[in-house]
């Protein structure tokens, strides 16, 4: 029988990390770290809640370094290698719980940028924000093309470079003003997320130069494809698992269009509201 | 016996307190630490496991059985999904013992190298350690008051994170 032996002390290093990454919630991982010093010394070292908090938003990986803002008043004297790790379980353990108890709020900043625009700016997507509710003459539309293979992009500015995204709403395009009352959806949607490529893109305004962003971005995150139906109500998209956006920008692929104009018979992608 | 093929040639484990346990070669070759002494034919007839009581001995045997003759997943591509769902129900009912056991055989199966075993005990004392607090897991895994956070860790621990705690 061992008594009073911390059972940990007995095992190999690899075999504890076994049983401590088999937990899965933040909080069991900073409440294993007060049992004692030897277990707070191994979750500290092993930078466990790093790893965590990597497996469950792999976006992050782009953290390099963390750094304190904070004045630090520990004496210097202090094992910098040490430090770092101790400083990177505090970040990240407040990271994840950032990450994870954020209210349920719409997160979409404002556009960034369309790959097209068939009249801007009277059917720039613009028109596709703040909008609570349909109205005729306010929507985007791509450019008309024979090809109804054509992708389409729309890029959105969100609230704040750091957002998790579990859902996108959006709401095709009826033009209740044409004949057949014809609906401008995709048969496909698929969404990315990322960063610009170089900080002085940030200023460009792509809306008004009715210039394709597309490869201004990184996109660290490229969603499945979902299947989209011709249909003009709010169509709601559900990421598998919630996505870390790093970076602040969020990109709506159409792919594959459904809806020829009547009137010079090309293929268009319209949309009403994306939330 | 006589006829007896090399298939069903038996090993012998003896445990710490000397009870010994004659098991098919099979049943041994679960444990890549025996299987190793085999190969390099260094294993006499009987394998003594000086650090192995035989109560933990007869659960660890109990469990290379079942292991050793459930279909193997990489052997073929469509083996019936009742034998794994068998083995997965044997798995959890093998884990239903007290804490001091399942850290015996952790650390048997450890040095018998017993990867598919040693996983099973460390998910099961992950399980248990869910959502209790410091306190309830120095109680779950005995240890022992003279190694705690100083109160000012514990203090700024808590502080820090407090929504761990509440």
């Amino acid at each position: 029988m061992k008594t009073h032996i911390d059972f940990l002390r007995l095992l190999e290093v690899d075999v504890v990390l076994k049983i401590l990454m088999c937990l899965h919630d933040p909080a069991d991982i900073i409440r294993a770290s007060a049992v004692s010093q030897y277990w707070r010394k191994f979750v500290i070292s092993n930078g466990l809640c790093k790893q965590l908090c990597l497996r469950v938003f792999p976006q992050i990986t782009s953290i390099a370094y963390v750094a304190e803002a904070t004045y630090n008043s520990e004496p210097a004297s202090v094992d910098p290698h040490n430090n770092t790790f101790e400083r990177e379980h505090k970040t990240y353990a407040s990271l994840f719980w950032a990450c994870t108890s954020f209210q349920l709020d719409s997160c979409l900043g404002y556009p960034a940028s369309a790959s097209s625009t068939n009249n801007y700016p009277e059917e720039s997507i613009i028109n596709t924000m703040n909008l609570t509710q349909k109205c005729l003459d306010r929507y985007w539309s791509s450019k008309g093309h024979d090809d109804p293979e054509v992708p389409q992009t729309l890029i959105y500015y969100l609230d704040g470079t750091i957002c998790v995204i579990t859902e996108i709403d959006i709401t095709p395009f009826q033009a209740l003003l044409e004949v057949g009352n014809p609906i401008y959806s995709a048969r496909f949607v698929r969404f990315r997320m990322g960063h610009p490529k170089s900080q002085k893109d940030i200023g460009l305004n792509f809306i008004k130069a009715q210039e394709c962003a597309d490869d201004k971005f990184v996109w660290t995150y490229t969603s499945e494809t979902f299947p989209m139906v011709q249909e003009s109500r709010l169509q709601n998209f559900t990421l598998p698992e919630p996505i870390l956006c790093v970076g602040g920008f969020l990109q709506v692929e159409f792919l594959g269009r459904v809806q020829r104009k009547l009137s010079d018979g090309k293929y268009y992608i319209c949309i009403w509201i994306l939330g | 016996m006589s006829t007896s093929s090399s298939s069903s040639k038996k090993i012998v484990l003896k445990s710490a307190d000397n009870e010994t346990f004659e098991i098919d070669e099979i049943v041994a070759l679960e444990s890549q630490a025996i299987k190793n002494m085999i190969e390099d034919e260094c294993a006499d007839n009987v394998i003594p496991l000086g650090n192995i009581d035989s109560k933990t001995l007869s659960k660890i045997i109990e469990y290379c059985k079942k292991h050793a003759e459930s279909p193997k997943k990489d052997d073929n591509a469509d083996i019936d999904e009742k034998a794994v769902e068998d083995l997965k129900s044997f798995d959890a009912e093998f884990a239903k013992v007290d804490m001091p056991l399942i850290q015996d055989i952790l650390m048997a199966a450890n040095f018998l190298n017993i990867d598919n075993l040693i996983g099973l005990m460390c998910r099961t004392i992950a399980d248990r350690i869910k959502g209790k607090t410091p306190e309830e897991i120095r109680k779950i895994l005995n240890i022992n008051k003279n190694d705690l956070l100083s109160p000012e860790q514990e203090a700024k621990a808590r502080e820090e994170n407090s929504w761990a705690f509440d």
